[in-house]
């Protein structure tokens, strides 16, 4: 049995990972600041992930090695693990690397952000740092009635983790790539998934949903999805040589995901950090710069910034978004906060369109939360 | 006394950022401006406009208002039991008028020595700093939080007039600037205090001090080092508009305080 350290014991860490190196071939060091979660880990010694499959559930016990706060972690304890796999969100990658002083092993970052390697690398001042790409989605949850039963239990999808071919000594069932075709799976995760998944938890958010399949039920939501899916199709068609037929496969198996009703996907986890979705290379912003240089107003993501942008969730770490939007002025907020420079095609896009928009996203809203309701 | 201050963080903000449209577009040379007594202490039309227009959103908070241009002297008349705002419509005037980016629009809520909320806009940077009450400082909304440093790692900043009557008191001042300049990776004068603190508060300096600045000067930008987690020493004298100061991230404030103490520039205490 290899040990395998998973930091964050989220929808990844928890519920994907085991499905790619098995409990058969691993042992599992969890870490993570849930203490709670972290105290059941350690009380239980397993959990159920379950994974959709042909439109059936598969179930895998998970047994646990042993479950670790963060702060109580040090990977000089646990020198005989093969690999350390990060899945903490971006913006606590480099806090969560202080915990990894003296690791010898390769750590791979399942982050969705490429940026974070470099960030990791640095802060720890250690080369054996390796991006992964999760094609999945993965519920940091379940349906109602089986965490009643067993509130561990976690649902995934049968997705791949594309991982860099360099560290294929780490065994399991992942695919192991070179870096264009690492570049390529970024690039349709980014903008086909990524994109679209979050106008999905934004929109419904603003319709009263709890889950992303909830709002894709709607048809004023769907409406929108495929919307800035098909945008972002055509902009990758046309900026990047990508084989079409890949870009087709990818769009249409994301919508199906995204209605997928077994998986439980809550709209607080995809819609979480709004200000990092919007940043300006980002799923939003970067998606729709992309289509307005290529000639066309992205509408359905215009629509899907906006409703970023009225996102409201007081546990989220950008808590403070409605704050800056009800002190600053619409032309300073655009500014200053998501950094467009005034006069730029976006700028212009966003001022003169956010008036109609909002009156749609009205109308949207009325009907959709009835449905929902 | 309530503990948080949601409400004043977002009036001060909504202050220095409308009042962005007025200094907008203005260049130099377009710009009518006088001396206030000596050639660096200027005045703009543009300082007396945007510090009308601050005045007038925060008044509505009812709290007294102490600004750069509209104070005469050095006294300071306030009530040690009720909050006051401190503006400086452009910290930083001189190198406004010389083109040079570090000038910041700042307003700041104060209750006696303690520093509440406070925002500042640098206009020329695109950078917006403010805090959210008692939850945390940020900078065009993404969270600040510092990282320690010790003196020798560490970029400093000052904010000394340089310009004591008293010959001995200048002297000491320029001495100790040259021995933080020596023990460290570096000491500016950048000419806005707030600027200062604020990129204290961002971690591209890990250290900033000011030794007979005026509130004003630090009032907006003072909240939002405290919040990002920086370290604090302050000596103020009370029914006086000056307070020296020194705000960092780590081992450098502390050097600094002593060194201060010990050359009797200034007896801080740290900041609770």
């Amino acid at each position: 049995m290899s040990k395998i350290i998973i930091l964050g014991a989220g929808a990844i860490g928890r519920g994907f990972l085991p499905w790619v190196f098995t409990p058969d071939s691993y042992e599992y060091v969890f870490v993570d600041i849930n203490r709670e979660l972290i105290n059941s880990l350690n009380r239980k010694k397993q959990y159920k992930s379950y994974r959709v499959k042909s439109g059936k559930l598969e179930e895998l016990v998970v047994p646990v090695k042993k479950a670790c706060h963060l702060s109580e972690f040090s990977f000089l304890e646990h020198r005989d693990a093969i690999a350390v796999f990060m899945n903490v969100g971006p913006r606590n990658c480099t806090a969560a690397a202080n915990a990894l002083e003296g690791v010898e092993c390769p750590v791979i970052l399942c982050e969705n952000d490429p940026e974070t390697v470099t960030a990791v690398k640095d802060a720890l001042n250690y080369e054996k740092v390796y991006f992964a790409i999760p094609d999945v989605i993965t519920s940091n949850a379940a349906s109602p009635e089986m965490l009643a039963k067993e509130p561990l239990s976690i649902i995934t999808e049968d997705g791949i983790l594309f991982m860099d071919e360099r560290v294929r000594g780490i065994k399991g069932n992942a695919v192991y790539c070179d870096a264009a075709e690492l570049d390529k799976q970024w690039i349709a995760k980014l903008f086909l998934h990524n994109t679209p998944h979050c106008i999905a938890a934004y929109l419904g958010a603003l319709v009263g949903a709890k889950y992303i399949h909830e709002a894709m039920q709607l048809p004023g939501v769907k409406k929108i999805v495929t919307g800035a899916m098909n945008e972002m199709l055509t902009s990758l068609k046309l900026k990047w040589d990508i084989p079409h037929l890949f870009l087709d496969y990818y769009a249409e198996k994301e919508i199906r995901r995204f209605s997928c009703e077994l998986l439980y996907d809550p709209i607080s986890r995809v819609a979480r950090e709004p200000l990092r979705k919007l940043q300006l290379e980002g799923r939003l912003i970067g998606a729709a710069q992309i289509c307005l240089s290529l000639g066309f107003i992205p509408n359905n993501i215009l629509t899907g910034i906006t409703t970023a942008l009225l996102f409201e969730n007081k546990e989220d770490l950008d808590h403070h978004l409605s704050f800056i939007r009800n002190a600053l002025p619409e032309d300073v907020f655009i500014t200053y906060i998501l950094g467009l420079r005034k006069g730029e095609a976006l700028e212009i896009a966003i001022r003169e369109r956010l008036p109609k928009i909002l009156s749609q996203l009205g109308v949207l809203t009325s009907n959709s939360k009835k449905a929902v309701l | 006394m309530k503990a948080n201050w949601v409400l004043e963080s977002e009036l001060a903000l909504k202050a220095i950022s409308t009042s962005l449209s007025i200094i907008e577009g203005q260049t130099p040379e377009n710009i009518d401006f006088k001396n206030k007594g000596t050639p660096r202490d200027i005045v703009t039309e543009l300082d007396i406009a945007v510090e009308k227009h601050i005045r007038e959103i925060l008044s509505s908070s009812g709290y007294q208002i102490i600004g750069e241009e509209g104070s005469k002297d050095n006294k300071l008349s306030i009530s040690p039991d009720k909050p006051a705002w401190f503006i400086d419509p452009i910290d930083g005037t001189t190198n406004f008028i010389s083109s040079l980016p570090f000038y910041a629009i700042s307003a700041g809520l104060m209750l006696d020595s303690r520093f509440l909320t406070g925002a500042v806009v640098m206009p020329a940077l695109k950078e917006i700093f403010f805090t959210m009450g008692d939850r945390g400082a940020f900078m065009n909304g993404k969270a600040l939080k510092v990282h320690p440093a010790s003196l020798e790692n560490s970029l400093i900043a000052a904010s000394i007039s340089g310009r004591y009557s008293n010959k001995t008191a200048r002297r000491k001042e320029y001495d100790f600037f040259g021995i933080i300049n020596d023990k460290s990776r570096g000491c500016l004068r950048t000419g806005c205090a707030s600027f200062n603190i604020c990129y204290v508060a961002s971690g591209r300096l890990q250290c900033a001090y000011g030794v007979a600045n005026k509130l004003w000067d630090v009032a907006g930008a003072f909240p939002i080092a405290l919040q990002a987690g920086c370290k604090a020493y302050i000596e103020r004298v009370k029914g006086i508009n000056e307070i020296s100061y020194v705000v960092g991230s780590g081992g450098a404030v502390d050097t600094i305080a002593e060194m201060l103490r010990e050359k009797k520039l200034a007896d801080t205490k740290l900041v609770k």
